[in-house]
């Protein structure tokens, strides 16, 4: 046997949870434009290169949150415990991202994903989350 | 059935229906387009967000 050098699991579902509690119902997500340079080093929501249309609203729609941060083997994951879905909207700006982030942290970021380009019409847009396991998991530490 | 479109709700037989499939690097895209003629009247999307691992560095001494 040897020593390994590692992030303790402990620490990194400690730190999860902390920001993800289960049951959270304060988090949103906004869509951005293709255009737009919304990254990881944006600490929290902005409207700058946000998208809009019909029926969207600035901010975005709310985050369904259930479930807590879980672990398996030394991974930590969360994935929101919804689809989320910005229903009948026309937003006609192609865009490609989405920044999920928490109200009740002065908006600040959890992150940011991307997806190809897209236009909705008069219609639905449906961001179908992964399965909440070790290795499909929205996010992952 | 009546499709909601930006002409109103229109007769799901009058429109011309056609699904678009994209498998992108950090999404899979379904694109669903209803056509009355020429015109894109409607536009659903379905994004299947892939897996994101977020990362610890951690530095030796």
């Amino acid at each position: 046997m040897a020593n390994t050098q590692a992030v303790s699991v402990q620490f990194k579902q400690d730190a999860m949870t902390a920001i993800l509690p289960g049951g959270i119902s304060t988090l949103k997500a906004a869509l951005y434009l293709a255009s737009a340079t919304t990254n990881g080093s944006n600490t929290a929501y902005t409207a700058t290169g946000e998208v809009s249309g019909t029926n969207y609203s600035a901010g975005g729609v709310a985050v369904t949150a259930a479930n807590a941060p879980a672990v398996t083997g030394t991974t930590v994951y969360w994935t929101p415990s919804a689809n989320i879905v910005y229903t009948t909207v026309t937003l006609s700006t192609l865009f490609d991202a989405v920044m999920i982030y928490d109200t009740a942290r002065t908006n600040k970021a959890i992150g940011v994903w991307t997806f190809g380009a897209q236009t909705v019409t008069a219609g639905t847009l449906t961001l179908t989350m992964p399965t909440n396991d070790s290795t499909n998991a929205l996010l992952r530490m | 059935m009546l499709i909601h479109t930006t002409k109103g709700d229109l007769p799901e037989s009058d429109l011309v229906k056609s699904i678009i499939e994209q498998d992108y690097e950090d999404a899979k895209v379904i694109a669903t387009e209803y056509r009355y003629g020429d015109e894109l009247v409607r536009r659903d999307v379905e994004v299947a967000l892939k897996p994101k691992a977020l990362e610890i560095h951690q530095q030796g001494f």
